[in-house]
Formats: C-alpha cells, structure tokens, sequence
C-alpha cells in the first residue's frame, strides 16, 4: 500500500523545488543512505522543515514569513506549493516575491495591490516556471542580464535559472567571484570583507542576510545614504526605511532612491505620473493670484506667463483671476493687466487663504481644478499644463506643487513616488473633490503655514501630497538667504510666519511646539498681543494628529538644503 | 533666456551657429563666438553660463552694481554647489553644499575656486585682446581666462557672501570634473585634467598679476 505521504513528495518533485543534493547537506545526510525517498525522510520529520530544499526555498525563513504554519503542524515547502506561491509570498531571502511581480505588473497608475500580485501569478503553476517563462530577476542584488553576460566556467543555458546557476557554484567562478548585481559588486564586497573570504561565504547569500543589516558596504560607489533613507522614513512615517533591508522591504524594486547612485530606471525612462496626458474633459483649471504691493514688472512677467500657457496648449481651457488684497493699488493693476480685478466688499485685507478661498469659489462653479499662483512669480512653458495632467494621472486625489525655480523649495520629497510632507502655497493645484471636503484654507490664518494645515487636511482624508517637476514656478527666495533683503522685510515675515506657526500648532493639538513658538513669539509680541491673536475653532484630535503632522522638523519636513 | 522668450519687452536671445566637422572638444571655440558677438556689438558686462547651471534672479544685479561703482574689472560673487541625481524628467537636487572657499586674489591665484557663472567682467577696463578662451584648452580653460583677465587688474571680492547661483554637480559622474576617487572613467577624467593643468602651468608663469586695494 502507498504511503499517502508520496502524494506529497510527488507533488514536491514536480515543483522543482527540491534539490536532492542540497536537501541532504542541510538535513546533513547522504541523499540515498536511508533506503527511502529524502523527500520523505524530510516531509515526515518536522526537525528538517527548517531546511533549505534548493537555492530557492529556505524552510526557515519561510516559517519566519508564515508563523501560523508551524504550530499548525504544516510543513513549510508543501504550504508554498499549494498556497504560498500563489499568495504572492517569498520562499527564501533570495527570491523577493514583491521584486518579481512588480516586474511582472508593470507600471498600473496606483500603488500595486496583493490582487494585483496575486493574478499576476495566476497562470503559472509555480515559482521556477514562472522565473524561467518571464525572466524576472529574483530580488534586487540579482539581475540575470548581468549574470549572463560574464563567461562562467560552466556556461549558463537558457533553460536554467540564473539563480540556481550562481548558487551552484557558490558565487564563485575560479579563483574569483561571480557578479550578479547592477548595484552591488561582489568582488569589491568580497575584498572589504575579508572576514567573508576566510568564511568561505556565498556572497550574494551574505550580503542579503546579514551584510545589509550589518550596514557592510558592496560598492565602491556611494549607493545608499543615510539622509536619503532617514528623509525616506520621515516621508512615509515607517521607521523600518532608515535600514536598507528595511527600505528595500517597503519598496522592492519600484526604483525609489536608497541613495545618490542607487540604480532607478527613471533616469531612462520617464516617471508614468509625469508622462500621462488629462482625459479629454479634465482638461480645464482656474488659475488665481492673489495681490498685495505688487510691482507692475512682476504682474506683467505673470500675466504674460498665463496667457503664453492659454494660447499654447490646444485644448486645454485655462482661466485666470486676480484678487486683490491691497486697494490702493487697484487702478494701477487694472491698467497693466488690463482687466477688472477682484477685491473684498469694504476693501479689507482677507489675508492669503481667504483671499484664495473666494478665487476657489468661483473656480469650481465651471472648473475641476484651481492653481493658486503667487503674484510675484511666474509659470514657466508647459508648467499648467503639466499640473493638469499630473491631476488627473492622480485621479483629482492629489494637493499638487509645482517646483519653484531657478531653485527648488528645500524640503524633501521622494524623487520618484513624488510624495512630500506639504505642500508649498506659493504655486499649487487643489482638485475640486479635495476642495469639496476641505474647503480650502482656514480662514482664520492670516498669512504663512495656511498651505501645512491644508496640505494636513487633505492627509487626513486620505488624499495625497505631491510635487510635480515638470511644472516649474519661478519664484526665487534667494535673496531671502543671501542678506539682500532689507532688515524690516525679514522681520515682518518672520512675525507672520511665527504667527501663523502658533496657530497650527494650537489647531493640530502640539501644546509643546505652541509654547516653543510663544517664545519666539515673544521676540516681537506681548503677551497680551500673543493672547490676542485668532485661536482655532476646532482642534484635531490628538491620535489623528500624529498620524499627519510632523513638528520634529522645523519646517515641518526633512530638509533637503534648509540653512 | 530660453524660457523667457514670452516676455515680449524683454531682448530676444542672439543664438550663434558654430560648424565643427572635427570630434575635438570646442568649448573654447564656442565661448570664444560668444565673445566676439559681445565685443561687436560694443557690450559693456560679460558674464557666462553653463546650459546645465543656475543663476539665481538677483545675480546681475549684485555683479554690476558691484562693478559699476568701483575701479574693479572682475567682479565675484558666491557660488552653491547643487547635488543632482539626473532622471529623465529632471534633475533632483538632494543636497546644497558651499565648497567654493576662496576670499580673494591670492586665493584665485592659488587655486580656482569660481565658477564660471560665478563672475562678470567689465570690459570697459580690460584688454579687449585678453578676452578670449584659449582654444588648446578643453579643461581649466576658464582658470586661464581667469588669470589672463583677473590677474593684472582691479577685482572686487565684496560680494562673495552673496550666494548668486548654483553649480549642478550629478551623482552620475556626466560633470567633466574629476571626483577624485578610484574608478576607471574618473581615472581618464584625472588624466585628461592633468594634460591641462600641465599646459596651463606652463603658459601662467609668463601672465601677469597686479595687486589692489579690493583684491584683498
């Protein structure tokens, strides 16, 4: 009568995922000295599920992955091949299962999803016929193309996996080592380490599960760096990215930057958020400036920016209105810009946000997006454009940025996903759906932090906080930082920008980043004034806030240049 | 000046077209053309930029009025260096450093340490033979320029606290400056700058340098 257990070796065999020979020298055996199948010997004995069966399933780090199968009495490589290779999950440090499906996928528009992953896997009946049908790399240390290229003393077939081919000799070939990595060089990592070379290690093995954690260096050029991935970590508020496994854990192979040479295919090729174009009736916005003590060389730098964008971008509708906030200069902007210009009933000041929020409320009465512009800036070919199109890439989910020039805003922002912390009020894109929860900006800021709080809101929806490169706003705060600024402007803005710090910092419930800012406050206010000044009407949440805000950053964002 | 080509009351760029059937490098060649369009036209301030680099709006500004005031001839201002990963849709800048450290004459006789966007000369007070690059230099052409011009007249270093533009240096070694480190594409930028500097220590012992008030 048949063990009902050989169903099972059958079912192993098949998979291709046990090696005989490497199976017995981990379970420390010869694979014939039993009389029985070694496959049984391991299926029956759960001592050996630890067990590495080949290069490309490791029963400890698996069980690691999947805990419950253990006290479930479930061996580890049966639960792959019946389950865990269609959940999209990793077999062994060396293959990344998120690695190979995102090579599988392909650019999707979104974040990819575990059903994404899933179906991607669907017609294949497991791992190494998918590796060898598609040729995906097996994690991000393991680019076939560059293993193939190198003469190995036994030649690499088309029919073998390039991984199992470099295992098999131990990454070795002669007196020399094997590189496989477009990142990593393995002679170099060999050489630094010579601690490796005398343990006899596999390199590629080492470098995965333990070298990265150590933080051992595997190339002479300067890949990873710890502002990059600390900046990465503060970005997307998880710790784990501070650590390169931690990083290459949370983005597998999206090309996201671990540091200034680490490889990204966008050097290549371009973003897909950037090189989409608007669906035919999304191709509209309202642009609105917001005036005070403007000169006239820098309205007519604007309006010529603005009408130079309306002309040129057939089929794309893009309106513009000025409000303004300082009276007096009324006629005299109406006679350069030749155009009636908006102002408050009574001709009060509202300040920047409501200001724009009046703009707002006529934008959407025709458009599905509003750019707030400064006025003392203008949009340089392509840059309204471009933030339409990159609106509608995130389906009218985004708070856009458009980068200033010459130079960028200084805060941080992924180079590649585009995310940031906040995003800057001087030139930005608000999409009708997010207005619509929103509202805009509070109107209780005067002036300085009303773009952090509404860029807060719009997370705490759920929306998200972008920048987009190809919408370039020339706005140079230069001079701010090289002393050619008078006195009196510098500290003006530094009232208005305290005090609109002190009210974000009351709304979003930071009782210790308000008193910081009282007593910078009291600089230039007593504390009758500071009493004085608008609180806000309702304060977010405590847990809600820490979810969003991030006032361990000055400027509440890693710094890029700041200083 | 190419994105402001909209502005309609603003003077339309001159572009100039250099034909070269040789593979050499004719960066000289080039900035020399410019030169002469400048000097035919009766130009008063020269100043030059790199396509890849950035000037800061107030730049002009702060060099003419540095010039325009004084006896200087070669007026200087502070200069940033921009670290530059280069992605297809631009060039993202991941951190700002200052490493251009020099005060004065002495120092720039020294060693370089500005930018060619980085200064203006007024060729009202120079010798208009002076002002050409040297077309047997594809490297340090710009110190030569420097020594020639800035050496033997009036300088103002005033303004260098004033930072008026950035030097874009990218993580993907395409700058033409050596890095100094051991791999085998910046070993030939070593060389290739060495054959350079090798020529130019050979010409500058014979250029002049005159020492001023606002050199120091």
């Amino acid at each position: 009568m048949i063990n009902e257990r050989m169903n099972d070796v059958n079912l192993l065999r098949a998979s291709g995922l046990v090696d005989r020979m490497y199976l017995a020298a981990a379970m420390g055996m010869d694979a014939d000295a039993a009389g029985v199948p070694i496959e049984l010997l391991y299926l029956e004995n759960p001592s050996y599920w630890a067990a590495a069966t080949s290069p490309l399933f490791d029963g400890r780090y698996y069980l690691g992955q999947v805990p419950e199968i253990r006290d479930a009495g479930i061996n580890p490589l049966l639960h792959y091949v019946q389950k865990g290779f269609k959940d999209a999950r990793s077999p062994s440090p060396l293959v990344d299962m998120m690695h190979v499906t995102n090579q599988l996928i392909g650019d999707v528009g979104r974040p990819i999803t575990l059903a994404d992953r899933r179906k991607s896997l669907e017609r294949y009946p497991g791992l190494r016929q998918a590796l060898l049908e598609t040729g995906a790399d097996p994690n991000i240390f393991f680019n076939n193309k560059v293993y193939r290229s190198q003469h190995h003393a036994i030649p690499i077939g088309a029919v073998d996996i390039p991984l199992e081919h470099y295992i098999a000799r131990r990454g070795r070939n002669g007196g020399s080592y094997l590189e496989c990595s477009s990142i990593a060089s393995f002679k170099y990592y060999m050489a630094n380490n010579r601690d490796l070379e005398q343990a006899g290690v596999v390199p590629l093995m080492h470098l995965l599960q333990f070298g990265l954690a150590e933080g051992r260096r595997f190339s002479p050029a300067k890949c990873v760096s710890e502002s990059f991935l600390g900046n990465a970590a503060s970005l997307f508020g998880d710790d784990s990215m501070k650590t390169l496994p931690g990083f290459i854990a949370a983005n597998g192979a999206t090309g996201q930057l671990a540091g200034p040479q680490w490889p990204t295919p966008f050097t290549k090729k371009r973003l897909p958020a950037l090189s989409h174009e608007a669906v035919k009736g999304g191709r509209n916005c309202f642009v609105g400036i917001v005036l005070y003590n403007n000169s006239d060389q820098e309205l007519r730098k604007l309006e010529a920016s603005l009408k130079r964008e309306a002309a040129e971008h057939k089929g794309y509708r893009i309106r513009w209105q000025y409000f303004s906030n300082d009276p007096a200069n009324v006629e005299r902007y109406e006679r350069i810009l030749d155009r009636r210009i908006l102002v408050a009933e009574g001709g009060h000041n509202l300040g920047f946000g409501r200001a724009h929020n009046e703009l707002m409320q006529r934008a959407f009465h025709e458009d599905s997006l509003y750019v707030g512009a400064n006025p003392d800036g203008y949009f340089t070919p392509g840059s309204i454009k471009a933030l339409i199109d990159m609106s509608d890439y995130f389906k009218g989910q985004a708070l856009i940025e458009a980068v200033a020039a010459p130079v960028d805003h200084p805060k941080w922002h992924d180079p590649v996903t585009l995310d940031t912390n906040w995003v800057s009020g001087a030139c930005f894109a608000l999409p009708k759906a997010l207005w619509a929860e929103t509202r805009g900006f509070d109107p209780a800021i005067h002036m300085y932090s009303e773009d952090v709080d509404l860029s807060w809101r719009v997370r705490l929806l759920g929306g998200l906080l972008k920048v987009c490169p190809s919408a370039r706003f020339v706005h140079d705060v230069t001079p701010r930082f090289s002393a050619v600024e008078t006195q009196d402007v510098e500290i003006a803005r530094a009232k208005a920008m305290l005090t609109g710090a002190y009210y974000l910092a009351r709304k979003w419930g930071d009782a210790q980043q308000a008193a910081k800012v009282r007593n910078a406050l009291s600089t230039y206010f007593t504390p009758a004034e500071i009493d004085g000044f608008a609180a806000p009407q309702g304060v977010i949440s405590m847990d809600a806030a820490r979810r969003i805000t991030n006032f361990s950053h000055e400027r509440f964002a890693p710094s890029r240049f700041w200083n | 000046m190419g994105r402001q080509w909209f502005f309609e009351w603003m003077p339309r760029p001159v572009v100039l077209n250099h034909a070269d059937q040789s593979r050499r490098d004719i960066r000289s060649d080039l900035i020399n053309l410019g030169i002469e369009e400048h000097k035919r036209r009766g130009n008063r301030y020269l100043a030059f930029l790199d396509y890849d680099d950035l000037l800061y709006t107030h730049a002009y500004k702060t060099l003419t009025a540095a010039l325009s005031n004084t006896a200087a001839a070669v007026a200087f201002a502070g200069m940033e260096m921009a670290h530059a990963v280069g992605l297809q849709d631009y060039d993202f800048i991941y951190e700002m450093s200052k490493p251009f450290k020099g005060k004065n004459k002495l120092d720039l006789v020294h060693e370089n340490f500005a930018p060619l966007h980085s200064y203006m000369v007024d060729c009202s007070k120079v010798s208009a033979h002076e002002l050409q690059f040297r077309s047997e230099l594809n490297r340090v052409e710009d110190y030569d320029f420097l020594l020639r011009v800035a050496g033997p007249n009036p300088c103002d270093f005033s303004q260098l606290k004033v930072c008026i533009g950035a030097y874009i240096q990218r993580s993907d070694d395409s700058n033409t400056t050596p890095k100094g480190v051991d791999t085998p594409e910046d070993k030939i930028k070593q060389e290739v700058w060495k054959a350079n500097r090798d020529l130019l220590n050979s010409l500058r012992s014979t250029y002049e340098v005159k020492l001023f008030a606002s050199d120091l």
